[in-house]
């Protein structure tokens, strides 16, 4: 009988392994377009509460190759999921859709169990030569094979750099909550679950007790404003498990050999003798915090009901996590889809009606970032749709659907362009945008912006909500977008995904159709009413990319990416708002190849302004917007934007535009025009030429409602801001306004 | 599209020697290359010369702790085989094939 027990146990740990070492759910790589696509698992709200577990995991997933490079195939990544049943399939979906209601308290355990051992020095701060903290790479030298030499990190240093990976946290995309503490605070790092005899620390059952604790303590006195209001034992938990990493942790190859600077629980000891939120957790961390519904005797704004997301926002490795599948979709439902569904909604008179929904997250998964690689070249990862490529999306002939889509892509734009026509009368899938980056239209722009297959470009971290229309016929209609980083998107439109419109006995009978009156259109939530002055402050920020010309691989310098001409400091405050007040900024950017997203935490946006000088019309000499080189007067937009604006929370600073200036104009700087010597270069030597650099620029208003605090603005072109792109920012109470002189 | 690739640096609990796994790995230009010790010492791969001797820092400026990840990733940039052997316990040996 024991022997038996012992073959038993053998058994069983052999099947272990094999599940260690094969992925479950299947032996192939599967990359192959034209599968049905993934309905993402939902985790749903219920009385009040969005209970749930995200948990950062690891496992090989099939991992789709550009089209001119890699084929498919198994790739470790480090991905979100939710702790319970989740689909036993290979595909590399993003984490759980979260739905829940406007004014619901969201109450997530966020768990970190990567097993750092699988993913290269991506500690916290890793391993280190010469830059402590960066991840380190080396290639082969190119004219000397037998060598090798650094690729990175070069001229890049610690924090700005791309390191520590398998840390993570998570940001709420697109919510109005507090930036500290529980709530939207990306300047947490939550540490990898530490691993000893196979046990992992913190246990699964320790965290369900004391979040438990904390949730209850959440609901009822809103998040700690201090550690010490976390229960106890998870104070004490935390402690100790910071101290052993402390205390084990490898630094160039010796295991409890880590520099004094650079253990972690030493940090958070400064940061709670100052009163402060500690930085460093282990394993876990309860996200506990209001989705505030608007009460003018409460809040000057409420969270606004839409297609929001979630991803995680570790500075060092935003690209690499987000581009691993660290992602997912958070739906805050509220009046806006009670209108919907209610105008949509299955009657004696609209038979087989209903509002059905797709939820789409535009992917661009990769495990290795091309900084780190030996060439530049080759082509970006391709785009996909809940973890597949130019996925089926079915519909029945004459039905309308909703979808909520968002670009999760760390890099490129996706720019919607139309849906291939069939048949003789050209019949097609048709689209009417209804909401931009989870804020409805106005009316008058659904009527001005939502027309039918209006062409829109979603950034990076953008998200559109449409009303998507088949056709009375059936068949396949690809979805063709083009994808790019600049704001003028050009190149081949490549299939994003596929609609097939397929009858069943169930027919909608009257056929379904886009909404047409204001009566019938959601309601505009009344806090979102156009922000007009005057204003507190005017703020000027420039996005800038030097040099810009590529980068040499081996040795050379790599171009910085700087706001206002410097990289991110996580102890400098660049800039400071105060409660409530409102305010106008106008974001440049000089570069000419790359519209850098800007993005704020916490408040959105409504954008007033937008000149693009790359656009046909600003470079043509005859045309009456044409951007003159020589005359900044001219360098602003042709068309103006009229109110009511579109809210968002993310947008692209359009590209700058270089024209070389003719000889007769000036050859050196100082000769130039004074108007325009600060956007002039010149080259010297033989015969100079001098370039003017028109920036691209937008301008926008925004309030800082209701919630002080730190957080930051940065490019959404994750690498950019991983490299150092980014801004802190306060909100603080009037009492402490800096501007004041009292 | 680089991918990243992984080796494993593991002991046999039953004869006690170490192997490197996949052995060969296959791999392509631009991958990101890096080696995973479930060891309970250091080892630290470096490129085996035509001589015998090894290139210590060829792969990684460290060796690799016990039980952790490398200090660096080596990408190839020329299709290629590279002989490595481990410059702590120069008979642990193995093999990547570039493409």
């Amino acid at each position: 009988m024991r022997l038996m027990r012992l073959k038993l146990s053998a058994i069983f740990v052999l099947l272990t392994t094999m599940f260690v070492v094969f992925p479950a759910h299947a032996q192939q790589p599967d990359c192959q377009p034209l599968r049905d696509l993934i309905t993402i698992p939902e985790i749903k709200s219920q009385g009040g509460r969005l209970q749930g577990t995200i948990l950062l995991s690891d496992e090989q997933r099939s991992l789709a190759g550009a089209a001119t490079g890699t084929p498919c195939n198994f790739q470790r990544l480090r991905y979100f999921r939710s702790s319970g049943a989740w689909p036993s399939i290979s595909d590399p979906i993003p984490g759980p859709t979260l739905r829940a209601r406007v004014g619901d308290i969201v109450e997530l355990t966020f768990l970190n169990q990567v097993d750092p051992k699988n993913f290269p020095n991506t500690l916290d701060q890793g391993e280190t030569g010469k830059t402590p903290g960066c991840d380190i790479a080396t290639a082969q030298r190119k004219n000397n094979p037998a060598q090798t030499s650094q690729i990175y990190p070069r001229n890049d240093t610690y924090p700005n750099c791309l390191h520590g990976s398998s840390t993570a946290n998570l940001h709420f995309h697109g919510t109005h909550t507090t930036p500290s503490t529980t709530g939207d605070d990306v300047l947490l790092f939550i540490h990898p679950a530490l691993r000893a005899g196979g046990k992992i620390e913190p246990s699964d059952t320790l965290v369900k007790e004391q979040f438990a604790e904390y949730f209850k303590w959440c609901e009822k006195n809103g998040p700690a404003q201090k550690w010490e209001q976390m229960p106890a034992v998870w104070q004490t938990t935390q402690k100790n498990l910071l101290q052993t990493y402390d205390k084990t942790a490898p630094y160039k190859g010796v295991n409890g050999a880590l520099p004094a600077d650079m253990k972690l629980w030493p940090k958070n000891e400064v940061n709670l003798q100052k009163g402060l939120w500690p930085q460093y957790s282990i394993g876990a961390f309860p996200y506990c915090y209001k989705l505030p519904e608007y009460d003018p005797a409460k809040v000057k704004m409420g969270q606004a009901p839409g297609t929001h997301w979630y991803h995680a926002h570790k500075h060092g490795s935003t690209a690499l996590n987000v581009g691993n599948g660290m992602e997912g979709a958070f739906i805050i439902e509220g009046a806006y889809d009670d209108t919907l569904k209610n105008f949509y909604k299955e009657t004696p008179q609209h038979k087989n009606w209903g509002l059905e929904e797709q939820v789409l997250v535009i992917q661009q998964l990769e495990t290795a970032l091309n900084l780190l690689s030996g060439t530049n070249t080759g082509g970006p990862a391709p785009l996909s749709v809940n973890g597949r490529l130019n996925p089926i999306v079915t519909m029945k002939p004459n039905q309308v659907q909703m979808w909520r889509i968002v670009n999760s892509s760390p890099r490129n734009s996706v720019q919607f362009d139309n849906f291939a026509k069939h048949g003789k009368n050209g019949l097609s899938v048709a689209w009417r945008q209804i909401a931009q980056d989870g804020v409805q239209f106005a009316f008058e722009n659904y009527q001005r912006l939502g027309t039918i297959n209006n062409k829109f470009n979603l950034a990076t971290a953008n998200r559109a909500d449409l009303l998507v229309r088949a056709p009375n016929q059936v068949g396949d209609y690809a979805l063709q977008v083009v994808e790019g980083i600049s704001d003028i998107p050009s190149g081949t439109p490549v299939t994003l995904l596929t609609v097939r419109v397929k009858a069943d006995n169930k027919p909608i009978e009257p056929p379904m159709d886009f909404i047409q009156t204001e009566q019938e259109f959601p309601k505009f939530p009344s806090f979102l009413a156009d922000i007009y002055g005057p204003f507190y402050k005017n703020r000027q920020l420039y996005f800038n990319t030097t040099p810009v010309a590529g980068r040499n691989n081996v040795g050379g310098a790599m171009p910085l990416h700087e706001i206002n001409n410097k990289l991110f400091n996580d102890e400098v405050v660049d800039q400071k708002m105060i409660l409530n007040s409102v305010e106008e900024w106008t974001m440049y950017n000089q570069t000419p190849n790359i519209a850098h997203p800007f993005h704020i935490h916490i408040n959105p946006f409504q954008i007033v302004e937008v000149f693009q000088p790359n656009l046909p019309e600003a470079k043509d000499p005859n045309s009456k917007c044409y951007a003159n080189p020589t005359n900044p007067a001219t360098w602003k937009p042709c068309h103006p934007l009229t109110p009511p604006w579109v809210w968002w929370d993310t947008f692209a600073i359009p590209t700058g535009r270089q024209d070389a200036l003719p000889a007769s104009v000036c050859t050196v700087v100082s000769q130039c025009p004074a108007d325009i010597r600060q956007f002039t270069t010149c080259t010297t030597g033989g015969s100079p030429v001098c370039t003017v650099t028109i920036p691209g620029h937008f301008t926008m208003h925004s309030r800082f409602a209701d919630f002080t605090g730190e957080y930051v603005l940065h490019c959404h072109i994750l690498a950019h801001e991983d490299r150092g792109m980014m801004e802190l920012v306060e909100v603080v109470p009037e009492e402490k306004n800096p501007y004041s002189h009292h | 599209m680089p991918n990243q690739r992984q080796i494993n640096i593991t002991k046999s609990p039953t004869t006690g020697s170490v192997t490197f796994n996949p052995n060969p790995l296959a791999a392509q230009t631009r991958d990101q290359i890096f080696w995973t010790n479930n060891d309970s010492v250091a080892h630290w791969p470096g490129l085996q010369n035509a001589d015998g001797t090894i290139n210590t820092t060829f792969f990684m400026p460290n060796q690799i702790a016990p039980n952790g990840d490398t200090s660096a990733s080596f990408s190839p940039t020329v299709a290629g085989t590279f002989n490595y052997a481990c410059s702590l316990h120069p008979n642990e040996k193995g093999t990547i094939t570039v493409t």
